[in-house]
């Protein structure tokens, strides 16, 4: 069993007889110690997705799943498509199934993926990516502290805030639980 | 379906616990005065506080048509035996005791998480959201807040202006206050108020002062206050339906935590809220929260400016801070009270927590497809 709180997309959990695949997860601290998890989940039998809410310390049964190492090689319109670095076998998984963390992929990258009677239904990321910026304004003069954010697209598609002394090309790191910019 | 409702509260700190749940059940009985509703608690002595009838010693009792039991009688088999109501709310989000727990979940049951009040906005993302069990019982979260896709308050009236008058005589002659001027009401957490007496000289009118809590009185009688124009009074609780209108008779309040809080808010009147104090200063995000949700409410976006400065430092708990100047309010208590009308008849008339609970108790009757 494992407390709400520390699930994430790609973890899946059983609830009665369905295994729900989560594809976001949201944090949201409440007063006291009451606060909640947000899950967006698919259910593995039927395919139907919906969102959930459990108190961040409900104890969730969480399944264990079989993974491979396997680089992520491209993109192919709604699916990714990974490889195998020693058979080249490839494996296929939508972005569906991915959820947010298809917004973390990067090609060439080297990555857990997750597997339910053989076959890929998740990946499992790192704590921290590192990602490089898209698209963001320029900063403006004068206001370059370092507590200053600014909205910056990453080249995956995910849009975060960056501080402000940040530039177009600049390598980032990511904290993959929460989409935050953790440093340079 | 709603002819009983049962309803757990955990105790945690202080009195907002009781009464927040006792207030829930009060309003409950008043819209289904035919239905049980019974109030299971970790701690009747916090319940004996607000409400001197209730005698903590025993385990079962019953108080204005509500049925109070200790957790101690919810042994093995006493649940055994025990029938689970079609309805049953965790108040703030509470622990139910595990052997009535598992039976609720085994019986076809709603179970309500009632959680604290927030003005976040987050809040309305997981309102009347579903908490998957796997058993035989549904259970969803409801969200308390000040919007219309929230939770809301559970709710109180304003006071006309005649009734205003009378209950304010009354309280004045109550606290011994016998010759009129400014009527404050303070029930904080600890709290330098040293600048805040500093203004209330400077403002020069007679203030008459009552403090509640032995918090507010340890911050307040070290600084020696009282004087010519300064009376102060230290009470001992008073009964909640007092304090209530007590809070609407004042030209300003100081409240603390959820219950006073969420009563100053349908009072109309000013008010300063110190936030219950969470690890990392967070509690200044619930109370940034709040003062977005007022905003709408002050056309004077000056004076809410300054009221905004003053209320994130007044719940700044950084050791050293000191509090900011409060003459922008104290020289314009009738302005702020206007505003705060505003808002008490917006939460009044769209955010009745009882109604759109009920509401929702008797949707899910009707068709239990509500995902």
């Amino acid at each position: 069993m494992k407390e709400a709180s520390e699930f994430r997309a790609g973890n899946i959990f059983k609830v009665g007889n369905d295994l729900l695949l989560v594809l976001k997860a949201e944090y949201n601290k409440g007063a006291r110690s009451a606060s909640t998890m947000k899950l967006k989940t698919k259910n593995l039998a039927v395919g139907s997705i919906a969102e959930t809410v459990y108190r961040a310390t409900d104890k969730l049964d969480e399944i264990r799943l079989d993974r491979r190492k396997m680089q992520f090689s491209y993109r192919n319109g709604d699916s990714f498509v990974f490889m195998d670095q020693e058979t080249y076998e490839q494996l296929e998984l939508t972005e569906e199934y991915l959820g947010d963390n298809a917004l973390y992929l990067k090609e060439e990258e080297v990555i857990d993926v997750l597997l339910y009677n053989e076959k890929p239904i998740s990946i499992e990321l790192p704590q921290q990516v590192e990602l490089a910026i898209e698209y963001t304004e320029p900063a403006v003069q004068g206001n370059t502290g370092g507590k200053v954010l600014k909205e910056a697209k990453m080249q995956t598609g995910l849009i975060t805030n960056v501080p402000i002394f940040c530039h177009i090309g600049d390598v980032v790191k990511i904290d993959t639980r929460t989409g935050e910019y953790m440093g340079r | 379906m709603l002819s009983r409702i049962d309803i757990f509260c955990d105790v945690i700190d202080n009195f907002g616990d009781a009464g927040v749940t006792y207030m829930l059940a009060e309003a409950l009985k008043s819209e289904l005065p035919g239905s049980e509703i019974r109030l299971f608690t970790n701690d009747l002595n916090a319940f004996s506080a607000l409400k001197s009838r209730i005698d903590p010693s025993k385990t079962v009792q019953e108080l204005n048509g509500i049925e109070f039991f200790s957790y101690s009688v919810l042994t093995e088999g006493f649940v055994k035996g025990y029938e689970i109501p079609k309805l049953v709310i965790e108040a703030f989000a509470c622990q139910i005791p595990a052997a009535y727990y598992e039976k609720a979940l085994d019986s076809d049951c709603l179970i309500i998480n009632l959680d604290h009040l927030s003005a976040e906005l987050w809040i309305e993302g997981v309102h009347l959201k579903e908490s998957l069990t796997g058993r035989k019982a549904r259970k969803y979260f409801f969200m308390p807040g000040f919007t219309t896709a929230s939770g809301g308050l559970i709710q109180d009236r304003l006071l006309s202006g005649e009734e205003k008058s009378e209950k304010r005589k009354y309280f004045e002659s109550r606290f011994g206050f016998s010759d009129g001027g400014l009527l404050i009401s303070i029930f904080t957490y600890e709290h330098d108020f040293a600048r805040f007496f500093n203004d209330i000289r400077t403002v020069g009118k007679k203030t008459n002062i009552i403090v509640f809590g032995e918090k507010s009185r340890n911050s307040i009688e070290k600084l020696h206050v009282n004087g010519a124009n300064i009376s102060i009074v230290y009470a001992d609780f008073i009964p909640q339906e007092d304090y209530d209108d007590l809070l609407k008779v004042c030209d300003l309040n100081f409240v603390r935590g959820e219950d006073s809080w969420s009563r100053a808010c349908l009072s109309g009147k000013p008010f300063i809220w110190h936030s219950y104090h969470q690890k990392d200063n967070y509690q200044q995000v619930k109370v940034k929260a709040f003062l977005e949700y007022q905003k709408e409410h002050y056309v004077d976006k000056k004076l809410f400016e300054q009221y905004f400065d003053y209320l994130m430092n007044f719940n700044d708990r950084t050791p050293g801070l000191s509090d900011k100047p409060v003459l922008f309010m104290l020289e314009n208590l009738e302005t702020f009270e206007k505003y705060n009308i505003k808002s008490a008849e917006h939460l009044i008339k769209n955010c009745n927590l009882i109604k759109k609970l009920l509401f929702f108790a008797r949707s899910f009757d009707k068709d239990k497809k509500l995902i």
